[in-house]
């Protein structure tokens, strides 16, 4: 009983993965992707900020090439501000394109 | 290619009202938005300060589309899984003008704003993206979307595109946006009912609770946690420094961090049961008064976040402050129009303007804030949980004598930390902080 209780007053709600989150954001997909990686550059970063930063973990790296999978992209922009190579090159989304917050 | 005579980048707070006091002044404006409306592209905590709204729209009681007025305040450490709070609801929060704080989303916030600037006669077009400026010699004098036919003229343009600024850096008004100039903050919307809420947080009509969560809420970092009680639903979110965070070398993405402030011991009972409606980022300026970028050049003005106009101390009041840009960037263009005259030396009295009213003056009372509890971290982490145990055992129920207690406590204390360490960080806080 007494477990029981703990649980109940402890548990958290049925925590949403991040992928369940991202599921629930409007977006109108573009084609194009609207930030470029300089890879080059990225072989020489040790810290990849890139990878933690971002809120909807657009970056990945694959065999030490970091890409960017720019469909999650909430249009924060933080991965271009804490990268302090410039190695990301991020402009916003065409116009209409991209995320948009109904609770903002 | 087409002219106007004022394009306003981005139609936030900032921008919408200085395109509303062009035209009710009778200047030809044109905003130009990357969403498909309004504030699509827009996130902020959750309060909207409206001192400066109340003023231009005094209907803006009656008709505008604020969730709840900011009737109870808390400010809140959070030590492991304990809670020290500071819980403030004074009667004069709870009366006309409400002091100003209310709770609102900014979709349907920015839309009621953009309708009363097109009533007054600005133009608004959306679903566009203002890639560059056009120049001429060292003049801004247009826009482009980066077709060779996507552009737009005009004598003077006002940035006002929000914190991520691309545009005020093309246009060498300041290098790029480094980590030590933005915090980031990522928010969910998570429905309740509307009686669940006003029950959890002893609320009545359309009263609502405004909770700071300071100490252990971000893991550490320098930032804070928050619930924010919509009409119904809650905004909860953390928010925190992108050098603290680049310091940390944490490997918990703000995602993470979000979902742990969650479900702590103290904030997961007052979520429980809500259903996660949306989840959202952006980014907070957090540059101060002493980086903050040029706020004009020749045809150009920065206004809003895009000028790093946010007070980052306690107060986190943004709205108020980009509104009070736009309404100073619009005064001084339509200053600048009947001089026919838009270069930097006429436009350099938007600065002034800044600089003698509330936003700089608040700008320069806190630009110690960051950089103070960046060196000073124990305040944020070490004396929240020193507090706590001294509670702790002050209240403690036992046979001792409370005398003996007391000293005891005292002997603890004075073994862990030095009194005169203590003095000097209160004396820190007390003059950079508060």
């Amino acid at each position: 009983m007494t477990n029981n209780k703990k649980t109940a007053l402890h548990s958290p709600e049925k925590q949403l993965t991040l992928e369940d989150k991202l599921f629930l954001v409007k977006t109108k997909k573009d084609t194009v992707s609207h930030i470029k990686v300089n890879s080059k550059m990225c072989k020489h970063c040790a810290s990849k900020m890139c990878l933690i930063v971002c809120p909807a973990k657009t970056y990945e790296e694959r065999k030490g090439v970091i890409e960017a999978n720019y469909e999650n992209c909430l249009e924060c922009g933080s991965c271009r501000v804490i990268c302090t190579d410039g190695a990301i090159e991020w402009e916003n989304p065409r116009g209409g394109f991209g995320v948009t917050f109904i609770n903002g | 290619m087409d002219k106007v005579e004022v394009i306003i980048v981005g139609a936030g707070p900032s921008g919408l009202t200085c395109a509303y006091t062009l035209a009710k002044a009778g200047v030809e404006v044109v905003v130009i938005e990357r969403g498909e409306y309004p504030g699509a592209k827009n996130m902020f905590g959750g309060i909207f300060f409206s001192s400066i709204m109340s003023k231009i729209f005094p209907d803006f009681f009656a008709d505008a589309p604020w969730e709840r007025f900011v009737g109870k305040r808390k400010f809140s450490l959070l030590a492991g899984n304990s809670e020290m709070a500071f819980d403030f609801t004074p009667s004069a929060f709870n009366e006309p003008p409400y002091n100003h704080s209310f709770m609102a989303r900014r979709g349907s916030m920015d839309q009621w704003l953009a309708k009363k600037a097109e009533a007054a006669g600005a133009s608004i077009i959306n679903n566009y993206c203002v890639s560059d400026f056009l120049y001429e010699h060292d003049k801004v004098v247009g826009i482009t979307s980066g077709g060779d036919h996507d552009t737009l003229l005009a004598d003077v343009i006002v940035c006002a595109e929000g914190a991520n600024s691309l545009l005020s850096e093309k246009a060498r008004l300041r290098k790029k946006i480094m980590a030590g100039r933005r915090s980031i903050a990522v928010k969910e919307n998570i429905r309740l009912p509307r009686a669940v809420i006003e029950d959890r947080f002893g609320l009545t009509g359309r009263q609502g609770a405004a909770y700071e969560y300071f100490g252990a809420s971000v893991q550490g970092l320098l930032g804070n946690g928050f619930i924010y009680t919509n009409q119904d639903s809650l905004s909860v979110g953390v928010g925190f420094s992108l050098s603290d965070f680049t310091k940390t070398q944490t490997d918990k993405n703000p995602n993470d961090i979000l979902d742990e402030f969650k479900s702590h011991p103290v904030i997961a009972p007052l979520l429980r049961g809500g259903e996660t409606m949306e989840y959202m980022a952006h980014m907070i300026p957090s540059d101060g008064y002493d980086y903050l970028p040029k706020l004009y050049r020749d045809g150009l003005l920065v206004v809003g976040d895009a000028a790093g106009l946010l007070n980052t101390s306690f107060f986190h009041e943004g709205v108020n402050l980009a509104m009070a840009s736009g309404i100073f960037a619009a005064e001084t263009v339509i200053a600048a129009r009947e001089q026919k005259d838009f270069s930097a030396d006429t436009l350099e009295f938007y600065e002034e303007k800044l600089k003698k009213s509330f936003v700089l003056q608040d700008l320069k009372n806190c630009k110690n804030f960051l950089s103070f509890l960046h060196k000073h971290k124990s305040l944020i982490n070490d004396y929240p949980v020193l507090l706590n145990n001294v509670l702790v055992d002050y209240f403690q129920v036992c046979e001792k004598p409370k005398i003996q207690i007391k000293k005891e406590i005292f002997q603890r204390v004075k073994k862990n930390v030095k009194f005169t360490r203590v003095a000097w960080d209160m004396w820190g806080a007390w003059s950079n902080l508060i």
